[in-house]
């Protein structure tokens, strides 16, 4: 599903270069449950964006669903990103002005999906997460946990084949933490990709493949299982 | 302290080049705009304040009332002055009298080289003039220069024009080959803010010998002269005033009757903005305009500082982080305030500066346009630079007030956490949008008025005239040999294949100017002795292509027709009692002659209304009588009409010139267009218009600033929210869409106000024009289509913003919290 090869990212700001991804070669496959690690500013989000589509590489090639991707144009990655990939972000990035209901129902919304089917799938997809009750609630009205739980079932809403979580427990504590990790392993259980980014080796025990990133390289990488090395 | 506000200041400025840029421009348009129009006000009002008593001199005026006329006219008959002089010498010092010879050529031959120069404004003045107004004499004696019959004083620029270099003093000017006159002054020109122009002055005591004859000088029918009186020191206009009424009694002996008339005293200052009599020296100006550019320059100055503050305080919002912050590492409220309050001065400044250099750019421009000569010191003087100074300081004040102490009152732990403090309150929003609204709604009433405006003055222009404009040559003919030698005139411009009809007429059609002549209709007793006359040659309808509703014009085949017939236009119809054209015919007129005679005259003809006077005044009454050969012509018909073949103006003229030339020697060949005579006498509207449409240009540029610095104020603002919605899926017309949309709404609002507004104001402008364009689907058409328009330019300005979000990496725009 996912493969890189030779990978870099470098930042230019004010004449000083921060080459954050520096040779990333990846391989994750379909139904994998895999977590990056490593210390701060190792380039473990700048990772998750670009294989979320967010951004484009430096350097490197990326073959998303066997498509390349490094070098396509915002455009065309945001058509990529629609319906395949789900985002799930540590500070929730709900937005403020629309209720729980609303912000699940957006990416339907933008597939164009017609209304009643909207509310059938948005309404499910909160279900799953147990916010039904909380459904026209505004986001600042929620504990962390909650806007988390919401955030997944926007994720989760539009049948997402990959879903991308950046420290998706890095704001909760470790009660509503488990709670999200078991949500998430739910979902890949059910069939769904998911590459998370955390700094918890508890919540990296989840994962059946983990990469260890450092200064922008890949210094270990573990698999369970039977996959790949 | 203050310097290292000072470099925050530039800092933060420098950061957000593109938003600092709009800001201030926007701001710098306003009060550049603002300084423009005072220019202009400061022009209009300091007219005949050079005269350095010009707060004693006031004009006397003369209305005449009757069942059928309310005329009121600038002008007195000649006793008047000599006469008020005379009876209340306690309160007047002065008078001074002006009679224009209504002589459309003035040529002047220098005697010496016998070249001849056309000269426009030509005054026979009293010898009082001097002592009367501020004019200066660079040679001559002013007390006397006046006194002696026949001396003329004469502008330096004429001097040079006449005399080169040479002295002119004591040199001979000829006027219409016969009259001769010493130059007996010298003067500087009267400055641009005169009510009247002088070319030439000549003394009053030369009209007995000019005119043969000194019994019209003591007539109190004939009102030709300007009269002026510079009251003593202390004098109340009204203490005079007041006495008119039995002056007018004593004096007016030969009025007719039922016939009442006033005087009044009218300020000096005044007449230019405020009088608009019948016979005005000069076309004036309006206090109307003055009023209306005043308000448009405080509306779009209000609108550019509002503007200003509003993108100043909504860009500080996005700045609580920043102070958050500060406050945490320990700045004080006070620090904090002073750092925004700099920075407002900052900017203020730097709108003020471009302000200055945008109207330094301009001015040349604008003059050109107003015609009328605005240099910087009419804004380098004492007030208005005081009133820019103050102006900055409410701009700086309130621009940076508002932020200044909204953010340095945070508490810093509410603005370290949550999002929400930092979010634009309701209330603040729905200013925003008050605004925009405001703004949009002026600029479409603005835009709609001018275009209004414009339709009705090309209305006024083509439609209504009832007579034909294109291809007519007009030839001011009084005392020329062509006034004499009228129809060897006719005959030989005839022949040429260019020319289609000679005709000629005692006054301009369309002029303001009006005669009056003693043509009565028979067994009416309610009908006033006096109606409106054109004096005219043979072939006047068909030059002028007049329409001929009933009888026949004057014809050659009926010689007798200048002693017993005239024509009558529609409206006359009323005071005959006649149903339709056609009973008209037949009836009787009487003429009453300076020797009390009275002539009969039969209507021949009745023709279809066409504006004998000014197209702002209703179509009156009107007689049209042909005027025969020899020395009634050389009087009463002063101007030669003729019709060119239609694509042959070149040619026309040209024969026209030759023809001129051989039957004329001594005049020059002078000739204007009628349609370009009838746009010159309404220059002032014309003016006008653009004027306005340039504000109003103006006014939508400031208002589309406004918007463009709000939507991307906007757009940055929710660049968060834009981001989200792209991880989700959004597209780009999605995101534009959403941005633009509530913008959109604001001008169709916009437009909806502004539709009553508009249609209230033009319903009573349009009230002053006889002749108005009709209001009905052409007004619906202009509210959609200029409703259209601004949501055209409103789009194009905030999509580019809308656009410009909607394209930035969703990564960037999410990491920005
Ligand atoms: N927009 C940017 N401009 C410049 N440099 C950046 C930018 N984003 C990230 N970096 C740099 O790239 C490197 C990697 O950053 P990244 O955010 O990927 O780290 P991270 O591993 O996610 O860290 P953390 O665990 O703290 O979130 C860092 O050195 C960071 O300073
Ligand atoms: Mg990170």
């Amino acid at each position: 599903m996912i493969k890189t090869n030779n990978l870099k990212k470098v930042y230019t700001t004010d004449e000083v270069e921060t080459t954050a991804l520096n040779g990333i070669d990846l391989e994750i496959s379909e139904g994998e449950f895999c977590a990056i690690m490593g210390p701060s500013g190792c380039g473990k989000s700048t990772l998750l964006n670009i294989l979320g589509l967010l951004d484009n590489p430096t350097e490197g090639t990326y073959q998303f669903l066997d498509y390349e991707v490094s070098d396509k144009s915002e455009r065309e990655r945001a058509r990529l990103r629609k319906g395949n990939i789900g985002f799930v972000f540590q500070s929730f990035n709900l937005i403020d002005e629309l209720t729980v209901f609303e912000n699940v129902e957006l990416p339907l919304l933008y597939l164009g999906m017609p209304e009643d089917e909207r509310k059938e799938k948005a309404e499910a997809a909160i279900d799953r997460m147990n916010m039904i009750h909380r459904r026209n609630h505004f986001p600042q009205q929620l504990s962390g946990g909650q806007q988390q739980r919401v955030a997944i079932s926007r994720a989760v809403v539009a049948n997402a084949k990959l879903i991308l979580a950046d420290e998706p427990t890095g704001n909760l504590d470790s009660d509503h933490g488990d709670e999200v990790m078991k949500l998430l392993a739910e979902l890949n259980d059910q069939g769904t990709t998911i590459v998370m980014v955390t700094h918890s080796p508890h919540d990296a025990g989840y994962a059946e493949h983990t990469i260890n990133l450092f200064d922008g390289q890949i210094v270990q990488e573990e698999v369970e299982d039977g996959f790949h090395v | 302290m203050i310097k290292n506000y000072l470099k925050i200041a530039f800092r933060n400025l420098g950061k957000r080049k593109g938003f600092t840029f709009i800001n201030v421009l926007g701001l710098a348009i306003g009060i550049a705009s603002c300084l423009l129009i005072a220019a202009y006000v400061l022009h209009e009002l300091s007219y005949d304040q050079f005269h350095e008593k010009s707060d004693r001199i006031y004009r006397v005026t003369q209305t005449t009332e009757t069942s059928s006329k309310n005329e009121s006219g600038a002008t007195t008959p000649f006793p008047v002055g000599p006469t008020l002089q005379n009876d209340f010498s306690g309160q007047i010092e002065k008078t001074v009298r002006f009679f224009d010879m209504q002589e459309e050529v003035r040529t002047i031959l220098n005697a010496q080289t016998e070249e001849s120069f056309r000269v426009d404004h030509f005054y026979v003045v009293d010898s009082t003039f001097f002592d009367v107004f501020s004019a200066d004499l660079v040679r001559g004696n002013p007390k006397t220069a006046l006194d002696e019959p026949r001396s003329a004083v004469i502008t330096e620029e004429q001097a040079r024009r006449f005399f080169g270099d040479e002295n002119p003093i004591g040199k001979q000017l000829i006027f219409k080959g016969v009259e001769e006159f010493t130059v007996t002054g010298v003067m500087k020109a009267l400055p641009e803010t005169s009510h009247f122009q002088v070319d030439m002055l000549v003394s009053f005591n030369s009209l007995p010998e000019l005119y043969g004859s000194r019994e019209f000088l003591e007539r109190w029918f004939w009102n030709p002269c300007w009269t002026y009186v510079l009251l003593k020191d202390g004098v109340a206009p009204q203490e005079l005033e007041s006495q008119f009424s039995g002056f007018v009694d004593k004096n007016y002996a030969d009025r007719e009757k039922g016939e009442t008339i006033t005087l009044s005293l009218q300020s000096l200052t005044d007449i230019h903005l405020y009088s608009n009599l019948d016979q005005e020296m000069e076309a004036n100006g309006s206090i109307f305009y003055v009023y209306l550019f005043s308000v448009v320059a405080v509306l779009i100055l209000v609108i550019a500082g509002i503007n200003f503050m509003n993108l100043s305080t909504a860009r500080s919002t996005e700045r609580a982080r920043e102070v958050g912050i500060r406050r945490v590492l320990g700045a004080q409220r006070g620090q904090l305030f002073g750092q925004f309050m700099g920075e407002s001065m900052l900017m203020t400044g730097l709108g003020f500066l471009m302000a200055l250099f945008l109207v330094y750019l301009s001015l040349p421009w604008f003059n050109k346009f107003l015609n009328i000569p605005l240099g910087a010191e009419v804004i380098m003087n004492g007030k208005v630079i005081a009133g820019l100074l103050i102006l900055f300081v409410i701009v700086a004040l309130l621009a940076g007030l508002y932020p200044a102490l909204y953010l340095s009152g945070f508490k810093p732990v509410s603005i370290m956490h949550g999002s929400k403090s930092t979010q634009s309150g309701a209330g603040e929003k729905l200013l925003r949008k008050g605004l925009v609204v405001f703004q949009f709604t002026l600029s479409v009433v603005l835009i709609i008025g001018t275009l209004i405006v414009y339709l009705q003055l090309q209305h006024m222009q083509d439609k209504k005239m009832g007579f034909d404009q294109e291809q007519v040559v007009v030839m001011p003919i009084t005392q020329t040999l062509i006034a004499w030698e009228f129809d060897q005139f006719k005959e030989k411009a005839l022949k040429s294949p260019h020319i289609t009809g000679v005709t000629g007429m005692s006054k301009i059609l369309g002029s303001d100017r009006q005669i009056f002549s003693k043509y009565s209709p028979a067994n009416q007793p309610d009908a006033p002795p006096t109606n409106m006359t054109l004096h005219v040659r043979h072939d006047f309808l068909e030059t002028y292509g007049i329409e001929l509703l009933a009888g026949r014009s004057f014809s050659r085949d009926y010689p007798a027709d200048a002693e017993n017939s005239i024509l009558i236009n529609k409206s006359m119809l009323n005071q005959i009692n006649a149903q339709t054209p056609r009973d008209a015919l037949g009836a009787r007129f009487y003429y009453t002659t300076a020797e009390d005679e009275r002539k009969p005259f039969e209507v021949i003809g009745v023709v279809d209304d066409f504006n004998y006077t000014s197209i702002k005044k209703e179509i009156s009454p009107l007689v049209i009588n042909l005027v025969k050969e020899g020395r009634p012509t050389v009087r009463n018909i002063e101007f030669a009409t003729v019709k060119l073949a239609a694509g042959s103006t070149q040619n026309g003229i040209e024969d026209l010139r030759a023809t001129w030339k051989g039957v004329n020697h001594i005049d020059p060949f002078t000739y204007f267009f009628q349609d370009e005579k009838l746009k010159e006498i309404y220059k002032s509207e014309a003016q006008m218009s653009s004027v306005s449409g340039f504000f109003t240009l103006l006014c939508i540029l400031v208002a589309c600033l406004g918007l463009f610095g709000l939507a991307s104020y906007t757009a940055s603002r929710r660049t968060k929210e834009i981001g989200i919605r792209k991880t989700l899926g959004a597209s780009v017309p999605n995101i534009v869409a959403l941005l633009s949309k509530d913008y959109l709404k604001l001008i169709v609002i916009s437009n909806i106000i502004a539709w009553p507004v508009i249609y209230y104001l033009v319903v009573q402008w349009l009230q002053e024009f006889p002749y108005r364009i009709e209001l009905g689907w052409n007004l619906a058409a202009i509210f959609v289509t200029v409703g259209i328009v601004t949501i055209g330019i409103g789009l194009l300005t905030v999509s580019y913003q809308s656009l410009r979000a909607a394209l930035i990496n969703p990564v960037d725009s999410i990491q920005q919290e």
